[in-house]
């Protein structure tokens, strides 16, 4: 016998233990994934899984982020989904408050790659940045690096989430990284255009051509 | 409590461990640990290995059975219900139909072409999770007696020679002997993969190679191998690589690990926090 099998049998026996107002078993369980959604415990009754639906727009050949349904905190300390700028055009990369080295420049070339758009363009695109330090970056480091870098505003977010979401997000964006002995983060510097429903229309980690990135800017706010 | 629900605690209680027992059944996990490590790619030369703290790993992979029933149990991960995101267009493709095994797949067989994204959601949906690289490689060293034998040439000349062989049927698991801590076909079998499979900042194609590379990696200096001599390990370091979150292949399946049991109380695995 499965062991959701065996749940259901329980549950079946405790209903027949509890006939005096007793209300029907609540489903408590749905799927584990898609991700970062807490575990189920082999705790499915049959007939009890009512979970068939997948998320609004998620076809099998859906290759949209926003399934991952990750929790994220902003700068600004507020609760946001990964899908805070669904329906809108998305520059998104992964990056950590301590580190020196890329990671300011990744957030410079973002910033450039913005710029360089014309004004009706810029006011399309928004910024979403997903801390690679769950450890250690919470919202007051989010806010001192969002106003060192002088883009403190509504259509920049720098985030952090749990390990678990920072894995996924890492995972479906193509990014590698390890912390280092050190609190140091190792990780590819990869800056991916997302359209309105999530896709990554183009991503790369080559500092030096940022001419995929404007070229798919350019034609999703056109 | 309500007049006749007295024996309703108990009764559930007694289910309750019926199930999870029949998950240890289902998923034999075997404790071990602590222990260091030594990573392929340390910080740097000369690092302190890794440290693994007590923890719990599956005897063996799982199999397409158990691969079955969580399908069964959770649509979305079947075979064309899957998104793209989650696993490519291999996905579970060595199986007739989304829940039918046929004829030339035996359920005991490990379960292959399952993307890291699906192994995640199977070992999270019976409360486990994936072992870390380290807790993998930590429990992959070890022959049958000692807890670290990648130095000797029997034991890497072993691993190597079924790295070159190519892949034929897959044997029923458990297919070998036991290691040290009792875990068996973690060389043999299949490819595995581990929860920070996407750990190595090294390009796996020397092809993309373009000037000014060394400037796209935080710490890329400290990219050392430490031990260019143990090339199993670097085999696998290397095809971990090359993988992406929705990749699957014919040689790749997984096994789940949990944290080690508390002292008291838990009777089965803690989910991760």
């Amino acid at each position: 016998m499965s062991a959701a099998r065996n749940v259901g049998l329980c549950l079946l026996l405790l209903a027949a233990a509890c006939t005096k107002g007793a209300a029907p078993a609540p489903h408590t369980h749905p799927d584990p994934a898609p991700p970062s959604t807490p575990p189920a415990l082999h705790n499915h009754a049959p007939g009890h899984e009512h979970d068939h639906q997948l998320l609004p727009g998620a076809e099998p050949s859906s290759t949209s982020i926003y399934q991952l349904q990750a929790a994220l905190r902003d700068q600004d300390g507020q609760s946001i989904g990964l899908d805070h700028f669904r329906g809108q055009i998305v520059l998104m990369g992964m990056f950590y408050s301590s580190c020196t080295n890329i990671c300011p420049m990744l957030v410079g070339r973002v910033k450039s790659l913005q710029e360089q758009l014309d004004p009706d363009a810029r006011k399309l695109v928004k910024v979403l940045l997903v801390s690679l330090d769950p450890a250690r970056d919470n919202p007051e480091a989010l806010k001192r690096l969002a106003a060192t870098h002088g883009v403190d505003q509504p259509s920049w977010r720098f985030t952090v989430g749990s390990e678990d979401a920072t894995r996924e997000i890492a995972a479906a964006l193509g990014i590698r990284y390890r912390e280092l002995t050190g609190g140091e983060i190792n990780h590819t510097p990869v800056i991916a255009v997302l359209d309105a429903e999530g896709n990554v229309r183009t991503r790369t980690e080559d500092f030096g051509d940022s001419a995929p990135l404007m070229a798919a800017l350019v034609k999703l706010s056109e | 409590m309500r007049p006749n629900s007295a024996w309703a605690l108990p009764l559930v209680l007694a289910c309750l461990f019926a199930s999870a027992a029949h998950a240890g059944q289902l998923l034999p996990l075997q404790p071990l640990g602590p222990g260091k490590i030594r990573l392929l790619y340390d910080a740097k030369a000369g690092a302190e290995p890794a440290s693994v703290k007590p923890f719990q790993l599956m005897v063996r992979p799982v199999t397409n059975q158990e691969f079955l029933q969580f399908v069964t149990e959770h649509p979305r991960w079947r075979r064309g219900q899957a998104t793209a995101l989650f696993a490519d267009a291999g996905y579970l493709s060595h199986w007739r139909e989304p829940l039918v095994l046929g004829d030339d797949v035996r359920p005991n067989q490990p379960v292959v072409n399952v993307s890291w994204f699906a192994s995640k959601a199977f070992c999270q949906a019976y409360g486990l999770r994936l072992p870390s690289e380290a807790e993998w490689e930590f429990a992959a060293a070890a022959d049958d007696r000692k807890a670290d034998a990648r130095q000797d040439p029997a034991f890497r000349e072993r691993i190597l020679s079924w790295y070159s062989r190519p892949l034929t049927t897959l044997p029923d698991v458990p297919a070998g002997a036991a290691n040290r801590w009792g875990i068996k076909d973690m060389h043999g079998v299949v490819w595995e993969w581990v929860y920070d499979f996407n750990n190595n900042v090294v390009r796996g194609d020397s092809r993309d190679r373009r000037d000014g590379e060394t400037a796209e990696f935080c710490g890329a200096t400290s990219l050392n191998a430490n031990d260019t001599s143990d090339y199993p390990s670097f085999m696998r370091y290397a095809f971990r690589s090359s993988l992406s979150g929705s990749s699957t292949a014919g040689s790749l399946g997984f096994r789940c690990a949990a944290d080690a049991r508390r002292p008291s109380r838990a009777k089965h695995a803690e989910p991760r926090p």
